[in-house]
Order: structure tokens, then sequence, then C-alpha cells
């Protein structure tokens, strides 16, 4: 569903009191980051869409229907709004199963949606276990089944990843991709994981000083380079090394490390936590055809 | 946490006007007047998919310290079309590197080759050399804030 909002409201912070403002649109099926430092406002916009917090004005309209408007008193409840929300503390149920946590967030029962979602996220097997037993992966597996079963026509999602390790957080990645190309639910992610917004969205809001300040493609916001390279990857520097005269970094790419060389004269310095934009021209890297059994093709 | 890509100076960076662009298929070959200097970088990509490929537009072109050769006293011919004429500003030598510092037209630019081939050209401060840079090693850039010809 498209999304189209325009709301002020006064945020309360630990520095103070600020005007947040937005006004933002987005289209039926895109996922879009929030970004923004801690306090700007991201997550109280999720919460105003959500119904979970009232602006102070303006509106809110989710494919062309009305959910608030602050001119003529319309506040739709937020358990009529068709919205699925995912925190990072994935607030289940801890008395309920796995299944009845997913059946519980139905207006109305639909196994065979359960069955599809438990399926999906690889839960099949943990269906009657309690969230006490289940570990932090499995728990944020389980709340995005739980923000799907009631079949949202928008999905938000606050930082739902980033307690867990790299790992897990790959895992729980694909599946969202799965889930948007099942489904095509339109889907806000706030996050602050950089590789994570490149992998999963297409467009990044960037809020600051309570206002929109970036609104483009992941590319253009971040790497601010229209460089024409073919191949960019976005890395985490890792480790640097000096050897001879030159750097050799240690860069995660995706969940690969790999070593590249920079000549050490650069005014730019790396250090480990940085990260960094890796481009290659489309020339240049040496492709080789693995075959099924593994060696190289002829 | 955008200001750490920000780019400050990166790599080896020269700005130019673009002067010829001559197309196949999706494909560009950009010519750069740089100060008077021709220069060629290769692209997936062509003039009005790409915002930036206009004739007198501004472009940086990039390329890396390890893609830049030194030729001294070159003659005879040679197939790169990127032969920047540059003087030795410094060398910073490693066991198996050197760092070639050079100055081209005011602009600073690094070539890394092996000290092997340092020392085998007897490569000095001072020393007038040629450095060359094949086509598909350069990458274009539109350059921050610019007004591209317009």
């Amino acid at each position: 569903m498209e999304i189209e909002v325009s709301i002020k409201k006064k945020l309360f912070t630990a520095t103070g009191e600020f005007p947040f403002t937005a006004e933002i649109g987005i289209v039926s099926g895109e996922i879009v980051s929030f970004f923004g430092p801690s306090g700007v406002g991201k997550t109280t916009m999720l919460r105003i869409i959500a119904g979970l917090t009232d602006a102070d004005e303006g509106f809110v309209r989710v494919g062309g229907e009305t959910w608030y408007d602050s001119t003529d008193g319309t506040n739709l409840p937020s358990r009529k709004r068709k919205v699925g929300f995912v925190f990072q503390d994935y607030a289940l149920f801890p008395n309920m199963s796995v299944r009845e946590n997913l059946r519980f967030a139905q207006p109305k029962a639909d196994r065979r949606h359960i069955e599809e979602l438990l399926d999906i996220f690889g839960l099949k097997n943990l269906q009657h276990r309690k969230p006490g037993f289940l570990s932090g992966g499995q728990n944020q597996r389980v709340a995005m089944a739980r923000a799907l079963a009631r079949k949202p026509e928008l999905l938000l999602l606050d930082e739902p990843l980033s307690a867990l390790d790299m790992e897990m957080r790959n895992a729980l990645q694909d599946e969202i991709l799965e889930v948007h190309r099942l489904w095509g639910i339109t889907t806000i992610l706030v996050s602050h994981d950089l590789p994570e917004i490149f992998k999963l969205c297409n467009r990044v809001i960037t809020f600051k000083d309570g206002c929109v300040v970036d609104d483009g493609n992941p590319y253009d916001i971040f790497a601010r380079s229209k460089i024409s390279g073919k191949l960019q990857f976005v890395a985490e520097v890792l480790k640097v090394e000096k050897e001879d005269i030159v750097d050799v970094l240690t860069l995660l790419i995706g969940n690969s490390p790999v070593k590249v060389a920079v000549c050490n004269n650069r005014q730019e310095t790396f250090v480990p936590g940085d990260k960094a934009l890796v481009v290659s021209k489309a020339f240049n890297p040496i492709i080789q055809k693995l075959n099924s059994n593994g060696k190289g093709g002829n | 946490m955008s200001e750490a890509l920000n780019e400050t100076r990166t790599m080896n960076i020269l700005r130019g006007k673009i002067s010829e662009l001559t197309t196949s298929g999706n494909m560009t070959l950009v010519g750069v007047d740089v100060d008077g200097t021709r220069m060629t970088a290769i692209m997936i990509g062509r003039p009005g998919k790409v915002s930036y490929l206009r004739i007198s537009g501004d472009a940086e072109l990039l390329f890396n310290e390890a893609s830049v050769s030194i030729g001294k006293m070159i003659e005879g011919q040679i197939s790169l079309n990127n032969q920047l004429d540059c003087t030795i500003e410094r060398l910073v030598l490693g066991e198996i590197l050197t760092q070639v510092i050079l100055s081209f037209q005011g602009e600073r630019l690094t070539s890394l080759i092996t000290t092997l081939s340092a020392s085998r050209l007897n490569l000095r401060a001072g020393d007038r050399v040629t450095a060359f840079i094949k086509t598909n090693e350069v990458m274009l850039k539109e350059p921050d804030g610019a007004d591209n010809g317009d």
C-alpha cells in the first residue's frame, strides 16, 4: 500500500524539546529505510503510522484511506490499522507457544497462513515451544512471523536485527527479502547498519534535526560518489596492517573477509570499524566459471 | 556515518571536461580534456542514461596508484591512450614496492611500482617521466556539486 504522511510533533529528548516535521510519500511495495542519529524521531514516525502515538497535527493516509487527520479528528485505532510491527526486543507473549503467538495476532484464524509462515521462517519444529526456550534469532523470527500473521498492508521494522550476530542477521535479512518477494508488502526499516540498508532497501530517508535531510537510493546517499565502476560493495574495515609501503586492509564484504592493498600516502586513513565503498571497473575482475563439480570451466 | 564515506582525497584524481563521447551499444569511450592533455576512460553506460556524460560537462577521472606505469625516455609506439608528462617529486622506497610521487600540471599523482623497476629505471626526484594508465583502469565520476556545463 502506498503511504502518505505529513505530520508535526514536538519531541522530548535528553537535550530538550524540538519540533519534528516530516512529509513523506512511499510507493506501494517499496522497502524504505529510515536512517539518522538516535532520538531523531525515526521510531516516533513508525509509531505515528501504526497509531501507537498521535501526531500533534497532520495526516497519515495508507492506500488512499485516511488513518489519521488532525483537521477532522480521524484517528483509526491501532488494532484496526493493518500494520505489522517488529521491535528490537521482540515483545512476544512468554506464556504462549510460537504457534499461539502467531494465532493470537490474527483477527480471524487462518491456519494455512500460519503454516506458511512457520515454513518460511523455519519454525515448524519449534512451533510448540515458548519464547523463553528459543534463541534471540529464533525469537526474532517468531516476531517477524507474528507481524505477518495478520496479513499487514505495511510492515514496520524498528531495528529488528540489531541485537543479532552477523550470521543470524544475514539469514533474517534473506527471509525479509523472501517475504517481500512473495507478498510485496510496503516496508519501512529503521536501521543503522549500512550493509543491511544496501542489501534490503532501494531507498533511504535520512532524518536530522527533526526533519528529512536526504532521500534517495543508498548509493547516492552514502557513497556521494557517482563513480562509474560497476562492482561496488559496502565493506567494514576489520584490520589495518602495514606491509612494506602499503596498508593492507582486511575488509568484511557480506560475511567474507577480503584483503585489499591501499597506498599509504593517501590523506584518508582507515581504522577498524570504518565503513568503506569498494569499487572496481567492469573490465578488471577476472571471472572464471565454476562448474557444479567445482572445477574451472573450459 | 555518511561523513565517513564522503571522499576526501582518495586515490589519484584528475578533473577535466568531457571532449569526446564514442558509443557502441551500451558502452562508451569517454575523452576528457585535462588541462590540454587528452585522457580516455571506458564505461558501461551511455549518454542519456548517465547524466554527466555530456560534451563539455565536468568529469573526474579516478585511478588506482597500482594502475599507473612509469616510462622514461619512451620512444616507439605504445597502445596506451593515457600518457601524462610528469615530474618525479619524490620516491618512497620499500623493500618490494615503491611509491613514485608525481607532479602532473601541478596535480599530485602517485604510482605504485616494484622497487625492482624503480631501480632498473634509475628513477630520481626531478626526472621527467611519462605516466601510463590503461583506459579500462580509469573510472569516471561526476564531480560533487559541479556545474555540469548547462
